[in-house]
């Protein structure tokens, strides 16, 4: 936990909509968000759909460039990079997006989906069917699998490859972009356990992103709660799940059902009315004011920041100022 | 139909598992390891193979269109007679017609005197080439194109699609008709100049090399047609490509920090490729049909050059009295043209996911029974019905009379058969019968040879209906 | 509570595919008590689905209902739901036995209004005036908790939330007040907050109405929170069903043990999950004798050779196992 790896300043990213003729709405998917990645760590991203974790994950890794903000990586501002610098930036960090169903090409085999990206970059691989081998291993798949093709494997099978691909770069920075939603929950904690496991292995740093909390614990050290564009709390894992501090938080905590009858059923839940606005149309002040049963007069007003209450606890609400 | 179709589709699998393997086995003898490495596309082929062995209709196009290609390669060597000599015989002899030496002319002869056979078989190579060459000079722009304005988007693809607004909004056929008309002559002094050009194609379109001077025309229209085809394929690639874009995989290549070209062609031209190859398919059809629509309009091959088109056009002014003018080189038209587009529908089906699922998923296998073979008996019947009306009658206006009401009585039929209350109780069938009967005998007053030949279509109606209530009976759609 | 509307036995769905035909039910029993709300649990592809929607005959093609009762209980009468003529089915689907499926955006027309779709409900099913029934509609959209509904009523779907989407539906599947609702993964697309509103709603409707809800589902979190009683079903069977209690604290089958580990719990500190080894058997080929054991880690000779019958461990707990055979009441 010394320097940070990745520093996130205050970045944004809008999507233009066009209204009339000329008028351009637009979508504030990422709106003002900043937040350290240290060496070594996974952290953690929750939010309910659609409020922009996703596009923060891409925009991190410039898949799409950002409207505002800075990106740091080792110290360095990566979008004052020059080419060679991007490529070598673009080895270096990859990304496991959530349908696997289509982030594999269809007309690729297996081995021409992972060594893809060493060949093009020309890194040295040794054997390339020995190096793909060894990759598919890793994530749990055999040497028969190597020159069938993506609709041939179930959709865990097909993260897997996904993972294998991201891990032939060799790469310091994954994010895992909601690596299982859209797996069945016994396939779902095979991968979580793999991704887990290959972290510490190789050392990965790596952003990871869910809507489902209970993965989010389970997979990172730190978490960061998103409300329609904005880090609404940054936590230690384990802090974070005993004590919430922002009111979404608490809502959103304590309206996960848990696995457990008795537990479920005998909490006490806050469930919250209404539905997030629309990043078009953002209310004025604090975002989550309309729903919250905390509101004060000044969240009408004026938006809150992310405040330090101590050194792993940040939230931007007017009730900690 | 459909349960025969099945036990002569399992004949076919057998047969194109072989012709899958022999290909694997060639390929493996070329390049050792082959077979290991593409196993899956192996078994991918043969599946696809035999959901296209499903479909009679693209069999049927299928055999079409290899025929087409065969004609068109082998036409001018087995054609009996040469097309430059013109006049040997009296123009415009019905088909059957036998010369003083004895020989039948199957087709007749043409307005030059020449056997009418052998003009098709000759017209055939230069509709084939003719064909392929639009498809080979459009399509590599426009596949470019579509591709660049997909991933592109923003400007570029402004700038591309207004370009492919312009050749839209202007007349396909008059721009065609102009750029042929205009472009002859400096095609003429290209061809003059290069003449291992012009040997090549003397060559490509089996013509005789001292002809070689009549292929300014033909080579104008090839690029009049190109000019107006390759917005199709821009537009069609684009939209393709522009959902393909979307897909998750464009991205993931894209965090792997591939560039924007082996993108674009490693992994999104590929992805289009099915829909291409179904285009292609039909278009090839379509352009060998607008091709002999522009030679119609004189543009085009001259004469002597035999071209299907022409020799239609030829045959105008003795229609209706000499309807195999017209009719035999229109039929031949119509033949190709139905053959790329039933083999095209046929490629679709296979190659789109869903549509190959519901192939293989609609079929159910079980035994041939009576009322199939009554059903067959009846198509077999309805089919021999028009023909003998074709063939007893032909008088070309008298043709027209004879099938449109054959048309409309099947829709009458159909349209009371599906009425559910009156099929159920048999009066829909019985009342289609009555003005099936009813429409013939008033037909026949006028062309009393339908007569026989509408009691044919009908008998194959009632053996239709017959099979199809004993299989409800049974119980079986 | 031992008071069934609906007994289903035996009940087997195939389909016929070129592949070869897919027994995506095959063999299913159980019954729906009155007032209870029934879950029924499983993976991707275990026929949970096809199950649900088999009840009411609504399978597509090439999928055919082989064999099977499917009784529901109408004024004390029983009627099998899978022997009725299909008009007097009609009559049933949407009035007494209603459904909310997943996705809330394509089960509403986009070309009509949220109230007209209500509406359309309610006089496929009474005769009423209108204007009553427009009435009726902006009732039933205040009862599930929509706010202004009578401005919402006339709101078409592209102007709703996905969340007020899905409630609209449910307004729809309630409005005729059905003796049975059946929600298929009803929360999936929605977020966890407004899955909290759904839960919260379901649960009031329930009580309001006294109707059965057969909740299918993959999330054991959501089971956990609603369901009174649970059938687990795997590769087209009911493997076990019990109580809700008992299925998470004393599960027998190792799919169902397998099922309850391999979910983090969000209040526990893991330090591994305990994935289930192997994948989805193919339902053209399913494995010999029981469908689990290439998966099971307790699988026994008999378990490759003959499938296990049906064993009732105790009073309203069967499951599928030979570990258990000996062992029946």
């Amino acid at each position: 936990m010394s320097e940070p790896l990745l520093s996130i300043r205050n970045l944004k990213k809008y999507f233009p909509v066009r209204r009339f003729l000329l008028a351009k709405d637009y979508v504030k998917a990422v709106d003002g968000v900043s937040f350290d990645i240290y060496e070594g760590e996974m952290f953690g991203v929750v939010g309910e759909s659609g409020c922009g974790k996703t596009t923060l994950g891409r925009t991190v890794l410039l898949l799409t460039p950002p409207t505002a903000g800075e990106i740091y990586y080792r110290g360095e501002d990566v979008l004052k990079y020059d080419n060679k610098k991007m490529i070598e930036f673009r080895r270096k960090t990859q990304i496991v997006f959530q349908d696997p169903y289509s982030s594999l090409d269809p007309r690729q085999t297996i081995f021409d989906v992972i060594i893809e990206g060493p060949r093009y970059h020309g890194i040295d691989v040794g054997d390339p069917e020995e190096f793909v081998i060894s990759l598919l291993r890793k994530v749990g798949l055999e040497e028969y699998h190597l020159y069938r093709y993506p609709h041939e494997f179930s959709g865990g099978q097909k993260q897997r490859i996904a993972i294998a691909r991201a891990l032939a770069m060799n790469p310091e920075f994954v994010v895992f972009d909601e690596p299982t939603s859209a797996l069945d929950v016994s396939v779902q904690a095979s991968i979580l356990n793999m991704i887990k496991q290959l972290q510490k292995e190789l050392g990965l740093t790596g952003m990871f992103i869910s809507h489902d909390l209970a993965v989010v614990k389970f997979m990172s050290q730190r978490i960061g709660v998103m409300y329609v564009g904005k880090i609404v709390e940054i936590g230690d894992s384990d802090e974070l799940f005993k004590e919430q501090l922002h009111p979404y938080t608490r809502a959103l905590f304590s309206s996960i059902p848990i696995p457990n009858p008795q537990k479920t059923r005998l909490r006490k839940k806050i469930i919250i009315r209404g539905e997030p606005p629309s990043p078009i149309h953002l209310p004025k002040g604090c975002r989550f004011y309309p729903r919250c049963p905390y509101a004060m007069p000044i969240c009408k007003v004026e938006e809150p920041d992310l405040i330090e209450i101590n050194a792993n606890r940040h939230v931007a609400c007017w009730l900690y100022r | 139909m459909g349960v025969i179709w099945i036990k002569i589709a399992k004949r076919l699998d057998k047969f194109t598992d072989k012709i899958i393997d022999i290909y694997a086995a060639l390929r493996e003898f070329i390049s050792p390891g082959w077979k290991t490495k593409n196993r899956s596309k192996v078994s991918e082929l043969k599946l696809m193979l035999r959901a296209f062995n499903r479909s009679p209709l693209a069999w049927t196009g299928l055999t079409l269109v290899l025929l087409f290609i065969i004609i068109g390669i082998i036409g001018p060597y087995v054609a009996p007679e040469p097309y430059w000599e013109v006049y040997v015989y009296p123009k415009n002899m019905p088909p059957g017609w036998v010369d003083s030496n004895g020989v039948v002319h199957l087709f007749g002869t043409d307005y030059y005197g020449r056997d009418l056979l052998s003009m098709i078989l000759w017209g055939a190579r230069i509709s084939l080439v003719i064909g392929l060459a639009v498809i080979a000079l459009g399509v590599p722009l426009g596949i470019i194109l579509g591709l660049v304005a997909a991933y592109y988007g923003g400007k570029v693809d402004e700038v591309i699609m207004r370009i492919v607004d312009v050749f839209y909004s202007f007349p396909a056929l008059v721009l065609a008709i102009a750029l042929s008309a205009t472009l002859p002559s400096r095609i003429d002094i290209l061809l003059r100049e290069v003449p291992i050009l012009k040997d090549f194609l003397v060559l490509l379109f089996g013509i005789r090399p001292e002809h070689g001077g009549y292929l300014a025309t033909t080579v104008s229209i090839i690029v009049a047609m190109a000019v107006v085809w390759w917005p199709v394929y821009t537009r069609l690639l684009r939209a393709v490509a522009l959902s393909e874009r979307e897909k998750v995989y464009v991205e993931a290549a894209k965090a792997l920090g591939l560039s924007d070209r082996t993108i674009m062609f490693k992994h999104i031209l590929p992805n289009t490729s099915s829909v291409l190859l179904v285009t292609i398919t039909i278009d090839l059809g379509s352009i060998i049909i607008l091709e002999a629509a522009l030679s119609f309009l004189g543009l085009g091959p001259q004469p002597p050059l035999p071209e299907i088109g022409r020799l239609i056009s030829d045959g105008r002014a003795y229609w209706p009295e000499k309807w195999w003018l017209i009719i035999i080189p229109g039929a031949f038209l119509f033949i190709v043209g139905l053959g790329w587009n039933l083999l095209g529908d046929g490629l679709r089906d296979i190659f789109d996911p869903k549509t190959r699922r519901s192939i293989e998923f609609g079929i159910k296998e079980r035994p041939i029974m009576v009322h199939d073979i009554i059903g067959l008996l009846g198509d077999i019947a309805i089919i021999a019905g028009f023909l003998t009306a074709g063939i007893v009658y032909r008088d070309a206006p008298g043709m027209v009379i004879l099938f449109a009401p054959l048309v409309l009585l099947y829709v009458v039929w159909k349209g009371l058969n599906t009425v559910r209350f009156l099929s159920r109780h048999y009066v829909g069938y019985a009342l289609g019968l009555i003005a099936y009967l009813w429409l013939i005998t008033a037909l026949a007053k006028f062309l009393p040879s339908t007569y026989p030949s509408g009691l044919i279509v009908l008998c194959g109606v009632v053996l239709k209906m017959s099979s199809e209530e004993i299989g409800k009976r049974r119980g079986v759609k | 509570m031992s008071d069934p509307i609906l007994k289903v036995e035996d009940l087997r769905v195939y389909f016929y595919t070129y592949a070869g035909v897919v027994k995506a039910v095959d063999g299913v029993s159980f019954e729906v008590y009155n007032k209870e709300v029934f879950g029924l649990i499983g993976e991707t592809g275990c026929g949970k689905t096809v199950t649900s929607r088999a009840i009411t005959r609504l399978i597509p093609d090439p999928g055919r209902i082989e064999s099977g009762r499917a009784l529901f209980r109408i004024n004390s009468r029983w009627v099998d739901l899978l022997k009725l003529p299909e008009d007097e089915l009609r009559k049933i689907r949407g009035s007494m036995i209603t459904y909310v499926f997943q996705d809330p955006t394509s089960a509403l027309d986009p070309l009509y209004t949220a109230g007209y779709q209500i509406v359309e409900t309610i006089l496929a099913h009474n005769k009423t005036h209108p204007r009553e029934a427009w009435s009726k509609a902006i009732e039933t959209l205040r009862r599930v908790l929509i706010p202004e509904p009578e401005i919402r009523a006339r709101s078409y779907p592209h102007e709703l939330s996905g969340g007020m989407k899905q409630r609209v539906v449910a307004g729809a599947s309630i409005v005729n007040e059905p003796r049975l609702l059946v929600a298929d993964e009803p929360t999936t697309n929605v977020d966890v907050t407004i899955q909290a509103q759904m839960i919260e709603l379901l649960s009031q409707l329930k009580n309001l109405k006294g109707m059965s809800i057969i909740l299918v589902t993959h999330n054991m979190g959501l089971i956990a929170e609603m369901a009174d009683r649970v059938a687990v079903m795997y590769a087209g069977k009911i493997v076990e069903i019990a109580d809700v209690n008992t299925i998470f604290e004393e599960p027998l089958h190792p799919y169902t043990q397998g099922l309850i580990n391999c979910v983090p719990d969000p209040t526990k500190e893991l330090k591994e999950l305990y994935p289930i080894a192997g994948t989805v058997p193919d339902l053209i080929n399913p494995p010999s004798g029981c469908r689990f054991w290439p998966r099971c880690s307790r699988a026994m000779d008999i378990c490759k050779r003959e499938a296990p019958p049906g064993i009732n461990v105790s009073e309203g707990h069967r499951v599928e196992c030979w570990l258990y055979a000996g062992s029946g009441l």
